[in-house]
């Protein structure tokens, strides 16, 4: 299996939940608001904790917020 | 800037700042003076428990502030800190060796080295892992950019 890269909507996802802010979100899942940044730029990769967190956050499932791709 | 990072960078000046004490005392004073001047003797354990107190001190107070606010740590916290220990352990053996080299050459024609040096080992050992507590998380977060 070839290496792959995971990409995220959270930026989309917190602007289609009334222009949520990063600090929200964050105080939502429990983690700080740099870590939210770094997940937007994708600059890091969740656990399978914090991933369903987030979407819980904007009730949504996971691949709707997370996607893996190929490379 | 994280907590973590906060925190860091207040651990970072209290060490630049303690350190800086510690080494004044000995130029002032002359190393090898820790051994007959009492005075000295007590000035330096008393700026070193000084130093480790007002650092544990910080921990206490930043940690107590921050978690009103907000989570002080998250999963890629602890991430990017485990690896602050390899920082630590890299700065305390280059200190090690650079002492060593430095009294090798220094007292090499005697064939031996006051006693005093193995105290400044031991106390620069102690203060470079401190530091760099501080200093190694700075360089993970930069890293981890």
């Amino acid at each position: 299996m070839g290496k792959g890269e995971v990409t995220n909507r959270i930026r989309r996802l917190r602007f289609d939940h009334g222009e949520m802010t990063q600090q929200d979100l964050a105080s939502k899942v429990g983690c700080t608001r740099q870590t939210i940044i770094a997940l937007e730029q994708g600059k890091y990769v969740p656990s399978v904790t914090l991933a369903f967190q987030i979407a819980r956050a904007f009730g949504v499932t996971m691949e709707d917020v997370f996607q893996y791709e190929e490379k | 800037m994280t907590p973590q990072q906060k925190r860091a960078w207040y651990g970072l000046a209290i060490g630049i700042i303690w350190s800086l004490a510690l080494v004044a005392v000995f130029v002032v004073k002359g190393a090898t003076a820790f051994d007959e001047d009492t005075g000295m003797r007590f000035t330096v354990y008393a700026l070193f428990a000084a130093g480790v107190l007002a650092y544990v001190a910080m921990l206490y107070i930043t940690g107590w502030r921050m978690r009103k606010q907000e989570p002080i740590i998250d999963e890629r916290d602890r991430m990017i800190l485990r690896k602050v220990p390899v920082y630590q352990m890299f700065a305390v053996l280059l200190t090690l060796a650079t002492w060593a080299v430095a009294l090798s050459e220094v007292h090499h024609d005697e064939g031996q080295i006051p006693v005093v040096f193995t105290w400044l080992m031991f106390y620069s050992a102690i203060i470079v892992n401190i530091v760099f507590a501080s200093a190694g998380t700075l360089i993970a977060y930069w890293r981890a950019k």
